[in-house]
C-alpha cells in the first residue's frame, strides 16, 4: 500500500509537460470564444435574471 | 453605505464569468448553438440554486461544474445529432481566404472533435483556463491523476495530430514573456512547458 501511495505522491507532483506551440494554440483557440459578443439570447437572459433579483 | 441585495451581487458575480462559460461550453460541445443554449442552461440552474452556494466559494468552479454536469447529463447525446459528419461546416469555414492564425485555430478545432470529451476538457481547463490540476480534477469529478493522465493522452493526439503542421510564428512568444522569436533550433530546450 505504501509504494502504491508513494506512486501517486510523484504522479500527482510530477506536471505534464505540453509543447509551447500546443498551449498557445489551445490558449487562443479559447481567448478567441471569450471575447466574442454576447449572443441576444444570453444578454436577454441576464437582464431577467437581474430584474428578478432587484425584485 | 447601503448593502448590496445579495441576488443582485450573485448575479453580477455570475456575469463576470459568462465568456469563460461559454469557452468551455464550446469546447464541451464543439458547436456554437450548443454551447450557448447551455450556458443559458447553466445560468438558469445557477440562478434556481443560488442558495446552495456559499458567498466567498469559487464561483467560477462551481459553474462550471453545474455546466459540465448539464452537459453530461442532457446534452452530450444531442450534440451527435447536430454534428456534422460530412463536414460540410468545415468545408464551409475554410472556403474564404484566412490568416494564417485562423487556419490553425481551425485546424486545432478539427482536431479537439477528434478527442474524447474527458481528454478535450481537462485540457482546456488546464492548458488554455489555466486552473490547477486540484481544481479541474474537482470541476471533472476525479483524481489528479487522472486529469493529468487525460492531459497527456489528449496532448500526444494533438501533437501528433497538429505536429506536422507547425508554423514558424507557432515558436513566437509574446512580449514581456521572454525573447520576441524562437529558431526551431532552440526547440528541445524551449519546446515544453509544464503544467
Amino acid at each position: 500500500m505504501r509504494d502504491i501511495d508513494y506512486i501517486r505522491t510523484v504522479v500527482d507532483f510530477n506536471p505534464v509537460l505540453v509543447p509551447r506551440w500546443l498551449e498557445d494554440r489551445l490558449q487562443r483557440w479559447f481567448k478567441d470564444v471569450m471575447h466574442e459578443p454576447l449572443p441576444e439570447e444570453i444578454v436577454g437572459l441576464l437582464r431577467r435574471l437581474e430584474d428578478e433579483a432587484n425584485r | 453605505m447601503a448593502l448590496m441585495n445579495p441576488n443582485s451581487s450573485f448575479v453580477q458575480e455570475m456575469t463576470a464569468f459568462i465568456p469563460t462559460l461559454r469557452a468551455f461550453g464550446r469546447s464541451l460541445c464543439m458547436n456554437v448553438t450548443l454551447a450557448d443554449d447551455l450556458v443559458q442552461e447553466t445560468m438558469l440552474r445557477a440562478w434556481n440554486n443560488r442558495a446552495k452556494f456559499q458567498p466567498g466559494s469559487n464561483m467560477k468552479a462551481w459553474l462550471l461544474t453545474v455546466l459540465r454536469n448539464q452537459y453530461y447529463s442532457e446534452l452530450r447525446y444531442k450534440k451527435f445529432e447536430v454534428e456534422d459528419p460530412d463536414g460540410q461546416y468545415a468545408a464551409g469555414l475554410s472556403a474564404q481566404p484566412k490568416h494564417e492564425a485562423e487556419l490553425e485555430l481551425e485546424e486545432l478545432a478539427r482536431a479537439l472533435r477528434t478527442l474524447p470529451d474527458e481528454r478535450r476538457e481537462a485540457l482546456l481547463l488546464v492548458c488554455a483556463d489555466g486552473l490547477s490540476y486540484k481544481q479541474a480534477a474537482e470541476i471533472c469529478n476525479c483524481a489528479v491523476g487522472t486529469i493529468k493522465s487525460r492531459i497527456a493522452r489528449g496532448r500526444d493526439h494533438l501533437t501528433a495530430t497538429l505536429g506536422g503542421k507547425i508554423r514558424s510564428r507557432d515558436y513566437l512568444r509574446p512580449e514581456g514573456m521572454g525573447p520576441n522569436s524562437r529558431s526551431p533550433a532552440d526547440l528541445p530546450n524551449e519546446l515544453w512547458l509544464s503544467h
